[in-house]
């Protein structure tokens, strides 16, 4: 109840001095700006560098192979094989969701274009062949990848018909690399959406001077298949072509042979929560598993994080040095008010209510300035997106992101910083009032 | 019923301690017009703010209706203050953002404190109102303080003073910045509100026609009740 009535005072009271107050809060604004600002363009940064420069995992995944020098025995039961066997006791740690299988092709393939399938991108024949790395992968994986553009559906083994192409997926940041460097050669650039579908033919089992060991020995002959692109992946093979595993699982039995045909690569590892990762990863490293990670992208990650912290400081000292400036102006100004307090004092207003009716005004304040703050910090991100988006090129990359990435927890974090730096530099000013004598203010 | 029985207040100043109020006893009926007269520096306004429960750093005994003020928490003087005292300043004391009737029923906004009910801001309003037709200024509810004359202001603290109807006021020199004529109007409307409404009423004054108005005047020297 008693706050309600200085609830209603504190209104009247701020529209009488709301110069004073709009000043105060300009100070709190520019530092909640430059906070927001800040944040939201080092967590754009960061995602950019993240999901698209260099293609790291998800907070709750990790990738894991098995480590040359750890002892094998300790993966699996089959001493030094790094199987299915293996994925399941990986699969059984405590933490963990699920794992995904990623597996190498370990035999040559070629990739070239009949002239049908280059007439049809191109609108003429490419004389080209090449030796074309490949691997596979658990399609399941597919569903995590929230930037994946294609069909998922079709991103499975077409079956024992030749006649069907084999599907295949390619790396989002390959499609990039391709964009960049022909922007920059002046060659036409396709949308990714035109590569869907793409068909090229493979020779699977026989490279340039190889042959893959069943070919070799003559048990097998290499067989040609039709490729078609469904989609891009961020977990794609970087530079090389991705097939869903059991494809090629099965070249691997069929044209190398032994059990090493029945060998997985590495590991992807889902954990339940991204705070259980770190337990999982040092479960898997006590197996002789070792994570595999970019180490030049991990530091470039860690140089726009330790940017984004150090901005970040920044505008915290420009909120608290506009906290203290704002406990400046409310202690003058209650100064100032201080025959009008002891008036209400007078009427029977408490002290309680005295130093409520202080922090409601700080708390007004601080809400406009938290406001003010966060729109100019969001509509400055949008002037610095906008003028970025204007100079480069349609299709490049900084044309096709977000600079900037609002989370609501920095939205929350600068209007908390915002209405708290307020009170607190309110209070001091707030209890000294509640506390003056209110006989002595009357009589001076 | 007030009644005081060696009041004394001292007060820390740059040169040295001063002594308001040296020991004062008297009691004050209900229903009671008193005059404190005596010259500046005599302790009649400290004496007011210890009536008023605004002092409270006094020594000796003062109590109200039997209730001693200095035994009383600082929220449960708030609510004596707010319920049981009104008070009318010599410098009128009113909040310039606000409207007339809104300075009259600003004391609603601390009766939730007391326990009593909280009216309603059209309840408010509206006795606000009332109040201010009992000093004859209701046509300027609306209007800010800046734009009213010294006596409609006093008029208007004396309608805040009675909003919540205390049975004792109090007036800190009220007429102390009117003119002549404004300030029998003062004096006139404090002797009808005694008269009407049996209020208890301590002024401190320095004016013979307010001495007049008072049916007991207390003189104070050098913080001591002469008379």
């Amino acid at each position: 109840m008693v706050l309600a009535g200085a609830l209603r005072l504190s209104f009247k009271n701020l529209a009488r001095s709301w110069l004073t107050f709009l000043i105060a809060a300009a100070g709190l604004a520019v530092g909640a700006a430059s906070f927001v600002f800040f944040a939201a363009a080092g967590a754009g940064v960061d995602r950019i560098a993240r999901d698209r420069i260099f293609p790291t995992l998800p907070p709750n995944q990790i990738e894991v192979s098995p480590d040359p020098l750890a002892p094998g025995a300790r993966v699996g039961g089959d001493a030094k094989r790094f199987n299915d066997a293996s994925a399941k006791r990986v699969a059984a740690l405590p933490g963990v969701r699920r794992t995904y299988e990623k597996m190498s092709a370990d035999l040559p393939i070629i990739g070239y274009l009949k002239d049908e399938e280059a007439q049809a991108f191109f609108g003429r024949t490419v004389g080209v062949k090449m030796l074309i790395p490949a691997e596979g992968l658990d399609p399941a994986l597919l569903a995590r990848d929230k930037g994946f553009v294609g069909n998922r559906e079709k991103f499975r083994h077409p079956g024992a018909e030749a006649w069907r192409p084999i599907p295949a997926i390619a790396s989002t940041q390959l499609y990039e690399t391709y964009v960049e460097a022909a922007e920059s050669l002046g060659v036409p650039v396709f949308p990714r959406e035109r590569f869907l579908g793409f068909r090229f033919s493979v020779i699977i089992g026989q490279g340039f001077g190889v042959r893959a060991r069943r070919v070799q020995s003559g048990e097998v002959q290499p067989v040609e298949r039709t490729v078609e692109i469904v989609g891009f992946s961020r977990y794609a093979l970087l530079v090389g072509i991705t097939f869903p595993i059991d494809v090629v699982r099965e070249f691997n039995r069929t044209f190398a042979g032994g059990p090493s045909a029945l060998e997985i690569k590495s590991l992807v590892v889902e954990t339940v929560t991204p705070e259980s990762l770190i337990d999982v990863a040092a479960s898997t490293e006590a197996m002789g598993l070792k994570r595999r990670t970019d180490r030049y992208a991990e530091l470039v990650i860690q140089v726009v994080t330790a940017l984004t912290y150090l901005f970040g400081a920044l505008s915290l000292v420009i909120l608290v040095v506009a906290g203290l400036h704002m406990g400046h102006i409310f202690a003058s100004l209650t100064r100032e008010r201080a025959t009008e307090f002891a008036t209400l004092r007078a009427l029977g207003a408490t002290r309680t209510f005295i130093s409520s009716l202080v922090g409601f005004e700080a708390f007004w304040v601080a809400l406009s300035a938290a406001g003010l703050g966060i729109g100019t910090g969001a509509a400055a991100s949008a002037a610095v997106s906008a003028l970025v988006r204007g100079a480069v090129k349609p299709h490049s990359l900084l044309a096709t992101v977000d600079l900037f990435h609002f989370a609501p927890t920095t939205i929350a974090v600068a209007a908390g910083l915002v209405i708290g730096m307020c009170i607190v530099g309110a209070l001091i000013p707030a209890i000294r009032t509640a506390f003056r004598d209110p006989a002595s203010a009357l009589t001076s | 019923m007030i009644s005081v029985r060696g009041l004394r207040r001292s007060f820390e100043a740059p040169r040295g301690r001063v002594e308001a109020l040296r020991g004062i006893d008297c009691d004050i009926a209900d229903g009671e017009f008193v005059a404190i007269l005596g010259a500046s520096g005599s302790g009649k306004t400290t004496f007011l703010q210890c009536l008023g429960g605004l002092d409270r750093g006094y020594a000796g005994a003062l109590s109200v209706n039997g209730t001693e003020l200095s035994a009383m928490s600082d929220a449960a003087l708030s609510g004596f203050r707010n319920e049981a005292i009104g008070f009318v300043f010599q410098s009128f004391h009113l909040l310039p953002h606000l409207t007339c009737a809104e300075n009259v029923f600003v004391p609603s906004f601390f009766a939730g404190a007391n326990g009593r009910r909280r009216l309603s801001r059209a309840e408010a309003s509206r006795r606000a109102v009332e109040q201010l037709r009992e000093v004859g200024l209701e046509r300027m509810a609306g209007d800010r303080p800046g734009i009213l004359s010294g006596g409609e202001r006093q008029r208007v603290a004396i309608a805040r003073a009675l909003f919540n109807e205390p049975k004792i006021v109090l007036g800190d020199e009220p007429t102390g910045n009117l003119d002549a004529k404004t300030g029998a109007e003062i004096v006139a409307i404090l002797e009808r509100l005694h008269a009407e409404r049996g209020v208890t009423i301590v002024v401190v004054t320095h004016e013979d026609r307010m001495a007049k108005a008072a049916r007991r005047v207390l003189r104070m020297e050098e913080g001591r009740l002469a008379s």
